[in-house]
């Protein structure tokens, strides 16, 4: 169980990037969303060890990580939001050398790990090349395989399916639903979908300050009822309704909007998504109100 | 349009943390340059004075200042990750390029100009008197002028060779690499074609001097000739500006063909199909138990295969390589021009060991630090690795073991290098000594490596934790502490009192120094490791203060200790001052010891001495007695008795009852006499003085304590008796900025006209010396020797002249052999190495030659014995007191002439040393404004006759011709008005200068008549007769041949440039 009391963090710019946060997260996929700057990544770096918060603490199983970093170190995979990789080695080498870092020592089961991941990762054929000449998509496979080394039981991926293909990322929710069987996986992304899919549970985080949480189809169950949907302009759309997002389909606006009753004839009642929830608390300031 | 981007581009530059830093470090850096370098105020505002500090500036900071901001620039996209997001602006490669080069060379420009207003400032500090406003206005300008003139062209070429470095694709590396290159080449090229920037000893080839002046990119070696040729420097202005538009030329032309930016993989990765991209397949986890020791060779092996095996660690591998070969290689052999000798792995270590290697080793081991530290931040990989349960402690040490491993690779490949010379050199090889150089070269490399990780790791912001490195690089190699009158060794950085080999004392004399400077730069090292350890940058958790706070306190108590160890040590040398300080000394001992002047003095009739020698502990005790006599017709009362303040004396008695006034600063006592000391009445003055060196500080002159080698000079140890005029600041712009008066500029002849000549006096007594050394050692000093015995292991010997000779004593023990020849009377020995045999016949017949040749002519040696000894290179060249002579072992002993060369350098050397007997001991000592000329330029005509003798006239005109060369390239640098002979000081003038007039005056006049003017002189002014000077010689020259009395005093007297006659037939 991690256990995240009251962190706070503000950098030395003066930015106040999370505040007087509190999570509870044990086995299982727990998804974390947020739009761009809203404090994901500085959570999930606070959370591996890689900063700590001004105030507040982590506590993996009770014990405090802040006093020993290693505990939570020894289990945990991470791949962080953007990196890059040393040159002259190969993916294979830099695996080998990651999984001994983590403590993999045995060399039989450090390759057979090392093999799996690369098959699970769709790396194996390019497993002799230089990381540095892989493609974004590659990177971010290569990413996932590393975080996975070793046994770790904290998974921490910040913005793990970004510039996979839909091939791939299909292939790493599968990979990463089997993964989360066992253990706790934490999992950052601005892709409402991604969560809607893996995670049985969702933090969601405005402006360093968690503005909802609970179970993720409990998010938007709420809102049975109050979405509706319909082919116009949002400037069309009724002033008591409020506009959640405006798509386009076939080149026509799709508008959707949340409201405790029909807005008007052209608007049908559509089933509740997460994105509707996120997007409400994302406009929430705009419509002037707190829904959560 | 191009305005616009033009100055979006100059404010992206400016805004660059590095370019502030170097704008604030450059005013101060120019302050240093421009006060550092001294002039006389007469020459402080002159064109000669600035352009040397404007050229100093130039050569030290510009390859520097070029490199860092050319890669801070060129690199900028690439670093930040942008070259895709420039790459695809609506602007060409070339245009781009050529923008940022444009705002490169503006902004280099701009901290040029900060610079040279430090410079101006600096140059007015030195100024007593401040010139009038539009003077300064002036030579404000000048500076500037000299900037676009000098350093404008220069900064045009470095940058275009930098740009186009970039684009064929150079790391950064290849451009720091290229930086050092010109910076270290400009340093040998100056320095070989006698730049005044650079001592300007060494006599350069015309050809490549010629070559040179075209080439060289800031236009020095033209502008520091007497006679400038304004042509020459304009077309190397052209030539360099030209290399650089080459440069420009093909940077833009390869800029099509390369975009700045990074390489990636094309290749699409494997075929979803084939790889059943949807099936995620059984997938294992392992349990995982950290186990440091792996982690520690993990991180051992990905680092070391990214830095060693990396194509450009290979490349600089070889190009050092290529350096040690170059700079090894061509002088292995070499002793002198016209000599070489059989080149030992010592004199291939001497090469590169004091300058290339610490200088290359540095560097390397910064770079080395800064890409182990800061290679997870570079590639972007930390927030990954900085996961990992991994402590620091671990990551620092395999960082501190790769660091090592590199260093040593480093040495390996030196060694193989250098080892490779000697291969093909067919030198003698000792695999022994290269251990040593690996030691010795090493071990504060490795200090240096590991203060410079713990730096690196300990600071955040990395462009801070680069600067203080790089501080610490320029307190050890540059004059900065000794501009800043920090003199004390401990400022000069993991600096070392070792000094360069040689054949007799190796690295023996510094070792214990040198071990003792280690460990404190170990402990100051491991101190900086333990601070880092506590606070380091990737540590985001609490600190570690009680965990490493008792190591640290440890390590900090045990450097302070070494410290006061080190100063103890330092202080057996000698008292420390600084140079302000000493010269503080000297204006107060003139200003209250001045009346002194006037006093009547004693004459010191004998000096007896016990000298006990101890080798092993480089120890030395003296007991003396000077047995005074009042020489005058007035009694005196009271005596002034100065000790050298370095080695204050331990113990000092007179005889006569007196009260003694004792000033410890200035080291000086005077005697006030209970009763006069009449007129013939005699006393006696007792001391006790003990020497000691202690290897913490290179030897310097006139004492050498070894456990190989011991040399000590009475001068200036023994006390000394009356006012020493010696003492006395010379200089009258040092003399005014120490409130002493300044002196008219005088003449010798003038100065001989008002001296009071009643002060002329010769320095002369009889001397009686019992020296005693272990058993094995040799011992000498002026003398007969009358005794010797042995006593508790000791051998003494007892050394006695016959009748008095000039007071310069000295005391020598060697453990070397002795060969010796009888001619008529007269002892001659030769002391040497017995692996060192080869020369000594020729010197014992240079010595015997000469000897037989002064006696016909001047008289006979006075003495029984004279010796000359084999000395360590550390100490003189060549040496003469009265009857003993030291020349040094490369010289003297190893070296040999080469086939085709027509004369010995060794033999003109034993020639030149023994005639100092004559002149410097006979003649040339006892008038204190007077000296030069009837001591060296004397001796440099007895070399041409002698040389002619033994191997032929033809021999003796290239002896005339190579100091013929020697004069014309220190002339050419000389600003000072002309000087006649006699009156002339300078080595060039009192050398050389003098071998052409000599050898002028033997072609026109021959031999006879100098010779007969030198006995009439001998003849009249023996001891105790009054003493010869210079003028005595000239007029007794003329009276020998009255009819050339023009051309006599056209060579010897007049004040004109040498010059204007030189090249006359």
């Amino acid at each position: 169980m991690l256990k995240l009391e009251s962190i706070s963090k503000t950098y030395a710019d003066g930015t106040q990037a999370l505040k007087n946060v509190s999570m509870e997260i044990g086995t299982g996929m727990v998804g974390l969303l947020g739009p761009n700057g809203a404090g994901k990544s500085s959570l999930m770096r606070t959370i591996a060890t890689l900063q700590t918060a001004d105030s507040g603490t982590v506590l993996l199983d009770g014990e405090n990580v802040g006093e020993t970093p290693n505990l939570l170190r020894r289990q945990l995979g991470y791949l962080p939001q953007h990196f890059g990789v040393y040159p002259h080695i190969s993916c294979r080498g830099l695996l080998e050398y990651l999984a001994i870092m983590k403590g993999l020592n045995d060399r039989g089961k450090r390759e057979q790990q090392i093999e799996q991941l690369l098959s699970l990762t769709n790396l194996s054929s390019m497993a002799h090349r230089q990381v540095r000449y892989f493609s974004g998509g590659m990177l971010q496979r290569f990413g996932v395989a590393q975080a996975l080394l070793g046994d770790p039981k904290v998974l921490v991926l910040d913005e793990p399916t970004s510039g996979l293909d839909p091939a791939e990322r299909l292939r790493l929710h599968n990979v990463l639903h089997d993964v989360a069987k066992t253990r706790l996986l934490l999992l950052s992304t601005h892709i409402v979908e991604d969560i809607e899919h893996l995670c049985s549970k969702t933090y969601i985080l405005l402006s360093g300050e968690i503005v909802a949480s609970g179970v993720t189809s409990s998010l938007f169950e709420s809102l049975e009822g109050k979405i509706w949907q319909g082919v116009m302009a949002s400037s069309e759309v009724p002033l008591d309704a409020k506009v959640l997002s405006q798509n386009l389909h076939y080149g026509e606006p799709v508008c959707r909007v949340y409201a405790e009753a029909q807005p008007n004839s052209n608007m049908k009642p559509v089933k509740p998504c997460l994105q509707d929830r996120y997007f409400l608390h994302l406009n929430g300031k705009a419509f002037g109100d707190h829904l959560c | 349009m191009l305005k616009l981007q033009l100055g979006s581009e100059l404010q992206l530059q400016w805004r660059q943390p590095v370019f502030l830093i170097l704008l604030l470090v450059a005013p101060l850096f120019g302050y240093f340059v421009g006060q550092g370098i001294n002039s006389s105020q007469a020459e402080l505002f002159q064109r000669f004075h600035l352009q040397q500090v404007v050229g100093s500036l130039s050569m030290m900071a510009l390859p520097w200042l070029s490199v860092i901001l050319a890669v801070s620039a060129l690199f900028r996209d690439q670093h930040s990750n942008m070259c895709e997001l420039v790459g695809a602006l609506p602007l060409s490669q070339k245009k781009r390029q050529g923008l940022i080069v444009s705002v490169l060379l503006i902004s280099i420009y701009v901290i040029c100009i900060v610079a040279v207003c430090g410079v101006f400032v600096g140059v007015c500090v030195q100024a007593q008197t401040m010139p009038a406003p539009l003077t300064l206005f002036h030579v404000f300008f000048q500076l500037q002028g000299l900037l676009i003139m000098l350093a404008l062209p220069a900064l045009l070429f470095f940058l275009a060779l930098f740009w186009l470095l970039r684009n064929v694709s150079a790391p950064p590396m290849i451009l720091y690499l290229t930086g050092l290159l010109i910076f270290v080449s400009y340093m040998a090229m100056a320095s070989a074609s006698g730049s005044p920037l650079m001592a300007g000893s060494q006599v350069p080839d015309p050809i490549f001097k010629m070559f040179w002046s075209y080439l060289d990119w800031f236009g020095l070696t033209v502008l520091f000739t007497k006679d400038i040729e304004w042509e020459v420097f304009f077309l190397n202005r052209v030539v360099v500006l030209l290399a650089a538009v080459l440069a420009v030329s093909l940077a833009l032309r390869w800029s099509t063909f390369n975009v700045w930016g990074s390489k990636k993989n094309t290749q699409s990765s494997a075929s979803l199909g084939k790889s059943k991209a949807l099936d995620v397949g059984p997938f294992k986890f392992f349990g995982c138990t950290p186990k440091p020791n792996s982690q520690f060779f993990a991180l051992l092996r990905l680092q070391s295969s990214q830095l060693l095996l990396h194509p450009g660690a290979l490349f600089m591998g070889l190009v050092w390589g290529v350096i040690i070969f170059a700079e090894t290689y061509p002088s292995l052999h070499v002793a002198e021009m016209g000599a070489s000798l059989q080149g030992v792995t010592m004199d291939a270590v001497n090469r590169f060991m004091w300058d290339l290697v610490p200088l290359f080793g540095s560097m390397l081991i910064l770079f080395v630090g800064y890409s182990l530290t800061w290679r997870d931040q570079h590639y972007n990989f930390a927030l990954v690795t900085e996961t990992f349960p991994v402590s620091f402690v671990l990551v620092f040490f395999s960082r501190l073991v790769l660091l090592v491993v590199v260093l040593l690779i480093f040495l390996l490949v030196t060694c193989v290098a250098s080892l490779v010379c000697q291969l093909m050199g067919d030198s003698a090889i000792q695999l022994s000594e290269y251990g040593r150089f690996v030691v010795y070269s090493g071990v504060p490399l490795a200090a240096k490596g590991v203060a410079f990780l713990a730096l690196l790791s300990l600071v955040k912001q990395r462009v801070i934790a680069l600067s203080f490195c790089v501080f610490i690089l320029v307190l050890e190699f540059t004059p900065l502490p000794s501009l800043l009158g920090l003199l004390h060794p401990l400022f000069k950085p993991f600096a070392t009192p070792l000094q360069e080999i040689d054949s007799i004392l190796g690295y023996k004399p510094y070792v214990e120094g040198f071990w003792d400077f280690s460990l404190f730069w170990l402990l100051v090292s491991a101190a900086l490791v333990f601070v880092s350890l506590m606070l380091n940058k990737a540590r985001k958790w609490p600190l570690q203060i009680p965990k490493y706070g008792v190591a640290l306190s440890i390590v900090l108590g045990l450097a302070l200790f070494q410290i006061s160890h080190l100063n103890h040590e330092i202080v057996k040398d000698g008292n420390q001052l600084s140079v302000v300080e000493q010269l503080q000394l000297l204006a107060n001992y003139e200003n209250s010891y001045s009346q002194f002047g006037d006093e009547l003095v004693p004459n010191i009739d004998k000096v007896t001495t016990r000298v006990d020698l101890y080798p092993m502990q480089r120890k030395a005790e003296i007991n003396g007695s000077y047995y005074l006599s009042n020489p005058h017709k007035k009694p005196i009362k009271q005596i002034l008795v100065s000790e050298d303040w370095r080695s204050p004396v331990e113990y000092i008695q007179l005889e006569h009852e007196s009260q003694v006034i004792y000033d410890a600063v200035q080291g000086q006592r005077i005697f006030q006499l209970e009763s006069p000391l009449a007129p013939g009445q005699k006393t006696k003055l007792t001391f006790k003085l003990v020497l000691q060196q202690s290897g913490y500080q290179a030897i310097k002159s006139h004492k050498i304590l070894t456990s190989e080698f011991i040399y000590l000079r009475a001068i200036p140890f023994f006390p000394a008796l009356g006012y020493q005029g010696v003492r006395e600041i010379s200089n009258n712009d040092l003399r005014i900025e120490y409130g002493l008066s300044p002196r008219n500029k005088q003449t010798t002849e003038e100065k001989l006209e008002v001296r009071d000549r009643a002060k002329d006096r010769y320095q002369w007594s009889l001397l009686s010396t019992i020296i005693s050394v272990p058993k094995g050692y040799q011992s000498f000093s002026q003398g007969e020797l009358v005794a010797q015995w042995e006593q508790q292991d000791r051998v003494y010997r007892r050394y006695e002249t016959e009748s008095a000779v000039h007071r310069v004593q000295a005391f020598i023990a060697t453990p070397a052999e002795t060969e010796t020849r009888l001619v008529s009377r007269l002892l001659l020995q030769v002391a040497y190495y017995p692996q060192h045999k080869e020369n000594v016949t020729m010197t014992l017949d240079a010595m015997q030659q000469t000897v037989e040749f002064l006696s016909r002519f001047l008289g006979p040696f006075p003495g029984n014995t004279l010796t000359l000894i084999e000395s360590p290179d550390a100490g003189p060249t060549g040496f003469a007191l009265p009857q003993l002579i030291l020349i040094g072992s490369k010289l003297g002993f190893r070296s040999r002439a080469d086939a085709e060369y027509l004369f010995s350098h060794t033999y003109r050397r034993a020639v030149h040393e023994t005639a100092h007997q004559w002149f410097g001991h006979l003649l040339g000592n006892g008038i204190q404004q007077d000296s030069a000329f009837l001591v060296e330029s004397m001796a440099k005509y007895v070399e041409l006759v002698l040389l002619e003798k033994h191997y032929g006239t033809e021999a003796m005109q290239a002896l005339v011709d190579y100091e013929t060369q020697r004069f014309l390239h220190a002339e050419n640098h000389n600003r000072e008005a002309p000087v006649s002979l006699v009156n002339a000081q300078s080595p060039h003038d009192k050398y050389s200068r003098a071998t052409v007039v000599f050898s002028r005056l033997r072609a026109q006049l021959g031999d006879e008549p100098i010779l007969a003017a030198l006995s009439e002189i001998i003849e009249l002014h023996r001891y105790p007769l009054h003493p010869a000077s210079s003028v005595d010689f000239v007029n007794a020259l003329i009276k020998q041949v009255p009819e050339r009395r023009a051309f006599i005093e056209e060579l010897l007297i007049q004040q004109v440039s040498v010059s204007d006659w030189l090249t006359q037939p």
